[in-house]
């Protein structure tokens, strides 16, 4: 259904800033995807390039294929029609997110009446009838309020039935939840998940907290600077990551059943964004490096073949050969990009179950 | 408790969003109260004039510069007119000239400044090097120019210093819209599919309006001022039309005879301040209710 690749970002500054760096994916019709990353891993960034909606100093360069049309060779024109009527776009904080001067009904009803046709009275109707539905209680009254007389959970509700009203193919929600309180950010996530199951729309769940992806997605992308280092169905990121990197993230979390003086850390910093890095964005930091990771950067491949890697003595040539376009797709394999990747199947370097 | 019953109570005790605006639009100083009250009783006065001055042309040359009397209450001009109807009369002059050049200096003046900062880039640095050229002659110069070449007439004085004043609220309208463009919820509605001119006029455009409030209600003295020194040169409204400015510089030639030039200077003084005063009460609303 969407399909990425090799999508680069750079935004132009007096030290461009390499945001995203070939980062290549597919999503199914009715998937629902996390991207977990921490901040500045391109996260973002690379969710909004697909729809265009970076500031214009940001260059934007590969594929995004909607249903047969590349969304970065649209103009600005046929991209309008794209976004909101295909591309939902569920924002962070649902405090900066609304028009304050608006009502929540006024900004509810321009999107109906733009992207449905409908007449003012109708798409009033189906206004309080979307409130509803998002659950927001008494929408028939609450609709000819302004965003400051709403709470922020009740917000976010209003900007997901914003999100959803067009009933996009595709919803992309960028941290929904991280400006919530804990108990509103499950009611938030159980609501994404109802809205996108309901109408088998595909979601792309953007994300620093892997509790966030745990319950509601299928599959796990793990980013970091820039790349996706790891994509796995969720089940794997959690109980098998192959990546060094998930790993350590996974050893991070504070544990409820361990009593812990300190909080794991990953020592050092991500690399600088300016910096052109050779070989693996992450072996400054990996406790698994080997020479090789300083000269290479590891292509995303499957398990085994990653395993092989190190047993053939590093044969660039056959692991290409061997796993050609490696693209992660609904059914696809465990990827990695890591030629030694820790033991899934081991107790010892993966996180505890 | 229900969210139904919650929510009635919460109506019960919260004020309605007009209600709240006209509350923090109330005087509180005494400042302000006598802004208002100012305003609010030569407003009435000339609108009244008609039932409670007698006509402001008739003139009654042998009594001509004479003092305030039972016939004549602020006493007469050179041409033996009745003071008191020509200061009336000459307010509504005043009056006209400060709301008109407020809409239409107000209305090029936004407009021109909403698309130069929202398109940005090149377009925004020509439209506003031309503000500059502008700006660049002192306005009551630019306006007195202009009224020059078009005519005394009160429809051209509006449009003079119009002209002059549209470039200062391009300027201050276009720093805010680049502020408000860059605000989320402008993407977050270019992510629903916006397009340019649904945005600027929506989304951007009313949260850029706080500040101009204030500077709003203030110019409408400055254009009061300005229509005034036209006049008060010769090339504002001309006679016989009553107007401020204009008496006061007919009354200079007779600088014996004080209740002359007085009266028009004290209306223009009066007027001008209150709506100084009062204009304090939309700058604290503004401030207290930031989210508009």
């Amino acid at each position: 259904m969407l399909s990425v690749r090799d999508l680069d970002v750079t935004f132009r500054a007096r030290a461009p800033v390499l945001a995203v760096r070939g980062v290549s994916y597919d999503l199914a019709a009715g998937e629902h995807v996390g991207l977990v990353g921490e901040s500045g891993s391109g996260k973002s960034a690379g969710a909004l390039a697909l729809v265009r909606l970076l500031p214009d100093y940001a260059d934007v360069s590969g594929r995004v294929m909607l249903d047969g049309a590349d969304l970065l060779r649209l103009n600005e024109r046929e991209l309008r029609a794209v976004r909101g009527d295909q591309v939902g776009i569920v924002y962070q904080d649902p405090f900066s997110s609304l028009n304050p001067v608006l009502t929540i009904g006024k900004q509810l009803t321009e999107v109906l009446s733009k992207h449905k046709g409908l007449g003012a009275r109708a798409a009033r109707r189906e206004a309080a009838r979307l409130l509803e539905t998002v659950g927001v209680p008494n929408a028939e009254e609450r609709i000819s309020d302004y965003p400051h007389q709403f709470s922020g959970g009740m917000r976010q509700r209003a900007v997901i039935a914003m999100a959803v009203a067009p009933r996009p193919a595709l919803l992309i929600a960028d941290e929904p939840t991280t400006a919530l309180d804990v108990t509103v950010q499950a009611q938030i996530l159980e609501l994404l998940q109802e809205l996108t199951s309901e109408h088998e729309t595909t979601m792309l769940l953007i994300t620093h907290d892997l509790g966030v992806v745990a319950g509601v997605t299928q599959r796990v992308m793990v980013m970091y600077a820039g790349r996706i280092v790891e994509s796995s169905s969720t089940e794997d990121v959690f109980t098998r990551a192959s990546h060094p990197y998930t790993v350590a993230l996974h050893r991070s979390l504070p544990r409820i059943d361990v009593r812990q003086e300190r909080l794991v850390t990953i020592e050092g910093q991500p690399p600088d964004p300016t910096q052109l890095v050779r070989g693996c964005p992450f072996a400054p930091r990996c406790p698994s490096r080997i020479d090789r990771c300083a000269d290479e950067d590891p292509p995303l491949m499957t398990i085994p073949t990653a395993r092989r890697a190190a047993a053939r003595g590093w044969d660039m040539a056959s692991i290409r050969e061997e796993d050609g376009e490696q693209v992660p797709g609904p059914a696809s394999p465990h990827l990695t990009a890591c030629w030694n990747p820790p033991d899934p199947a081991g107790d010892e370097p993966g996180p505890a179950r | 408790m229900t969210a139904g019953r919650l929510r009635r109570l919460e109506e019960a005790v919260a004020p309605t969003r007009f209600a709240t605006t006209m509350e923090s639009l109330r005087p509180r100083t005494f400042l302000e109260f006598y802004g208002v009250g100012v305003i609010v009783v030569m407003v009435t006065a000339i609108a009244a004039a008609p039932l409670i001055a007698p006509d402001p042309f008739a003139q009654d040359l042998p009594s001509a510069l004479a003092g305030s009397s039972a016939d004549h209450w602020l006493g007469t001009d050179n041409l033996g007119r009745d003071l008191w109807s020509r200061i009336l009369y000459g307010g509504r002059v005043s009056v006209v000239i400060g709301v008109f050049v407020l809409l239409t200096a107000g209305a090029v003046g936004v407009l021109y400044g909403a698309v130069s900062g929202y398109a940005g880039g090149m377009v925004d640095a020509v439209m506003m090097r031309i503000v500059d050229i502008f700006l660049s002659f002192p306005s009551i110069m630019l306006a007195l120019l202009i009224s020059a070449a078009l005519g005394p007439t009160i429809r051209n004085v509006i449009i003079a210093i119009a002209a002059a004043w549209w470039p200062v609220y391009a300027r201050l309208i276009r720093g805010q819209v680049i502020v408000v463009k860059e605000r989320e919820f402008v993407t977050a509605s270019r992510a629903l599919g916006a397009g340019p001119m649904r945005n600027l006029l929506w989304t951007v455009l009313p949260n850029s309006f706080g500040v101009m409030k204030t500077i709003f209600v203030l110019d409408i003295g400055y254009a009061i001022l300005a229509g005034s020194t036209l006049g008060f040169l010769g090339l504002g409204v001309s006679a016989p039309t009553p107007e401020w400015g204009y008496m006061i510089r007919e009354a200079l030639q007779y600088p014996t005879h004080w209740w002359f030039i007085l009266s028009p200077g004290l209306a223009l003084l009066l007027f001008v301040s209150a709506i100084n005063f009062a204009g304090g009460i939309v700058t604290r609303s503004v401030h207290e209710d930031p989210g508009r």
